[in-house]
């Protein structure tokens, strides 16, 4: 039975399958598709929010990978950021992951707790409570003075050689998406295969590295790409706690993109770092798929070139 | 059958729902594009309807204490209860992210119809269309300017036509804490004229006495006032680049600042970046003896003195006093998508010119400046408003007049200053490095 597009237009189910997503659609439409695709236009544009856009050509590329020091600034900023954090974060997701996969008592409970920072970094009451634990009189440099006597008089958070740091640490705090999903991934590894390699005397540590790991590969992959995607995005922590000071050491890409269109008023500019961003992204994703054939290991291999 | 009827139905409902939805967004269309024409036409419209029908106002101003919002509410409540029919809606946001909020919601044509505007943007919003001239309001006294000398209004001008009206007056002031000055044996500064020089002494006698800090560091603020004192501008006249030629300006100003930082006399940089709100300076906390964190008299005064719990001594800043000047602490414009400007107008007048508004402001957004509210509320002024007054006379007799608006760059040349300066204190860049980057950095985004 073969369907023309006529016979497709008079089919009642249609009608009722785009009604019933009609909402969604509108809002694609009008809340994602336009914007994203107006702002490629604006990226070619010297637009300052308030008055028409005009049309500049490829000046706003010229600019900012020519004459712009703190563009420069930003991108090493969120490459060192996403380098350190995204590794980071992921051996710490999969270490716990690993711990609480363990047969012992309340790893139901412990597993909730460990996901609790994840429920709760993302909001901005957590990034301020940050601000509070790291800053000058923060928890931690009273605890180093109680504890230690060891007096501290930076604030992690404003200092400019630990303000980056300060960062890095919060979001590798946030590990308990990632180690969720490895912790699923985990289960999923046949018991058999360990206890066989147990029975012919492998070490813990051979066993995780010969079985865990190639079996839990694609889940490392899936984690690293959102990993990846996300560190790049990454805004409110910084625009919150350091608003991307001392001196730009945590000018995040994002957060020089928001002041370039919302403080400066350069909405077009701002336009143009928001493409580069996707495309660096893009290309890096791409880049880390392509990598995929050499150490993800899927089960199911013939069909898996790409 | 039965199950088709159903669907029918269901797909029905649900256009149904999606067309009301579309529906109205399509009112909302139509009545932002009524507002962009409104100022032309709707001024005697309004004016008939003005009295009886009830109607809300949005107003939105800046904020970054409660008793700032405490201070505005209180007035919000005299207005309401004096115009019965209008209901007033407040909005607030704190620090830069201000300006943020009224760009974002000038884009989309939905600015609140009063909007309380710094100085420093009111050419900017004015270039951009984003107020309407209350020239016609002030024509037919719905806001009562009569008797006032043009020096406090004539500021809230663009190319001859008002677009704000001065909330009240205000200066940057030096806040030093007689008790701490007179245990460490240190004269207050001298109202004829406060060197330098003698700035530096006395933060040296404060901490060799006391052991405490003398003042926290001074920034873009102070930098400016430090331009003036020097006949110099920071902006130059055409407002794309900088205002002065003599780099040894901006050398010898953070050289100063930097020597004060190694004698341990200011506060730490570490302790002043955690600084969030008014109320966590060094002076407000009473860790230091001297304020001059770019505080002004106004709404700072009373924060300070409240906290505090003492009267505090107002100076100008060391050196000649020209360089202080005197500035509307805000103005109160009216949107130009406002549907209701008439309303707004008269929120503006009580706001400015209400005996009562007057005294429960009690001078906190600025000294009046009216004749007639300064004669009405003179009698119950605090001892704070009536140190403010002495102050503010002073910066009279002394400053000269206010530079003009920063251009539109001015918040990159701003972050440019503020990174800096910041390097400069974190002693990563020389100050004679510094004033050749801020010319640069600052050179380019005001030629943009």
């Amino acid at each position: 039975m073969k369907r023309t597009s006529k016979q497709w237009l008079r089919n009642p189910d249609m009608y009722a399958g785009y009604a019933f997503i009609f909402p969604w659609l509108l809002g694609l439409f009008v809340f994602s598709l336009f914007p994203i695709f107006f702002s490629l236009y604006l990226s070619f544009t010297d637009y300052d929010i308030l008055s028409a856009p005009q049309w500049i050509g490829f000046e706003n590329f010229k600019e900012m990978f020519t004459d712009d020091p703190r563009f420069v600034k930003s991108v090493k900023v969120t490459l060192l950021y996403v380098a350190v954090a995204v590794p980071l974060r992921l051996c710490f997701a999969l270490a716990i992951a690993a711990l609480l996969n363990m047969k012992i008592k309340g790893a139901r409970a412990l597993r909730s707790l460990y996901y609790l920072p994840t429920l709760m970094g993302g909001s901005v009451a957590v990034i301020v409570m940050w601000g509070q634990l790291f800053g000058l009189n923060g928890a931690f440099n009273s605890f180093m003075r109680s504890i230690f006597g060891i007096e501290i008089s930076i604030s992690w958070i404003t200092d400019p050689s630990t303000a980056l740091g300060s960062l890095i640490v919060l979001s590798v705090w946030q590990f308990g998406s990632a180690m969720l999903i490895f912790l699923a991934g985990l289960k999923q590894i046949p018991a058999s295969l360990l206890e066989a390699a147990l029975v012919d005397g492998a070490s813990a540590a051979y066993r995780f590295r010969r079985i865990t790991l190639p079996l839990l590969s694609p889940v490392i992959f899936f984690n690293l790409v959102m990993g990846i995607i996300g560190g790049f995005k990454v805004f409110s922590e910084g625009m919150i706690l350091t608003g991307g000071g001392p001196h730009d050491q945590t000018l995040f890409y994002v957060i020089y993109l928001y002041e370039n269109s919302f403080r400066f008023l350069h909405m077009g500019y701002g336009s143009a770092m928001a493409w580069v961003l996707l495309l660096a992204v893009s290309i890096l994703t791409a880049l880390v798929f392509r990598s995929s054939s050499l150490w993800v290991h899927y089960e199911s291999k013939g069909e898996r070139e790409a | 059958m039965r199950s088709i009827k159903k669907r029918y139905s269901a797909i029905l409902l649900l256009l149904a729902i999606g067309l009301t939805a579309c529906g109205g967004g399509n009112t909302n269309n139509a009545s932002t594009n009524e507002a962009n024409n409104t100022p032309k036409t709707s001024a005697s419209e309004t004016k008939e309807a003005s009295s009886t029908e009830p109607v809300t106002i949005r107003v939105s101003y800046w904020a970054g204490t409660q008793l700032t919002i405490d201070a505005h509410d209180n007035v919000v409540k005299l207005f309401e209860a004096a115009y019965p029919n209008i209901k007033v809606q407040s909005e607030y946001a704190t620090g830069a992210d201000y300006t943020d909020k009224i760009l974002v919601q000038a884009a989309s044509k939905d600015l609140a119809d009063v909007v309380r505007v710094d100085y420093s943007q009111i050419k900017n919003y004015v270039s951009k269309g984003l107020l309407q001239p209350l020239d016609e309001y002030v024509a037919d006294k719905t806001i009562d300017l009569e008797g006032i000398n043009p020096l406090h209004t004539d500021v809230g001008k663009v190319d001859d036509k008002l677009y704000g009206v001065n909330i009240g007056n205000n200066a940057l002031v030096l806040f030093y804490d007689p008790d701490k000055l007179k245990e460490a044996g240190v004269e207050a500064p001298a109202a004829s004229g406060y060197t330098w020089e003698q700035y530096e002494q006395d933060l040296q006698t404060v901490k060799d006495k006391l052991g405490i800090y003398g003042d926290t560091h001074f920034g873009q603020s102070q930098y400016e006032i430090w331009l003036r004192q020097h006949d110099a501008k920071l902006y130059n006249d055409a407002q794309d680049g900088l205002g002065y030629e003599d780099d040894g300006l901006f050398t010898e100003f953070f050289e100063t600042q930097l020597r004060l930082q190694k004698k341990e006399l200011l506060t730490p940089v570490a302790v002043e970046s955690e600084i969030k709100a008014l109320e966590d300076g060094p002076f407000p906390k009473g860790n230091s003896a001297y304020g001059g964190w770019g505080y002004w008299s106004g709404s700072h005064s009373a924060v300070v003195e409240k906290q505090l719990n003492k009267v505090v001594g107002f100076s100008l800043f060391p050196g000649p006093g020209k360089g202080a000047y005197i500035k509307p602490s805000f103005f109160h414009g009216i949107s130009s998508n406002s549907k209701h400007p008439k309303e707004a107008a008269q929120f503006i007048e009580f706001y400015t010119n209400n005996i009562e508004a007057a005294k429960s402001l009690d001078g906190y957004f600025g000294f009046p400046y009216n004749p007639k509210v300064l004669a009405g509320v003179e009698s119950e002024f605090t001892d704070t408003q009536k140190r403010v007054r002495a102050y503010l006379d002073l910066v009279e007799s002394q400053g000269s007049p206010i530079d003009p608006p920063a251009p539109a760059a001015g918040s990159e040349v701003s972050t440019s200053f503020k990174n800096i300066a910041s390097e400069i204190f974190y002693e990563k860049l020389t100050p004679a490095e510094g004033a050749k980057r801020f010319r640069q950095e600052a050179n380019k985004a005001l030629k943009k």
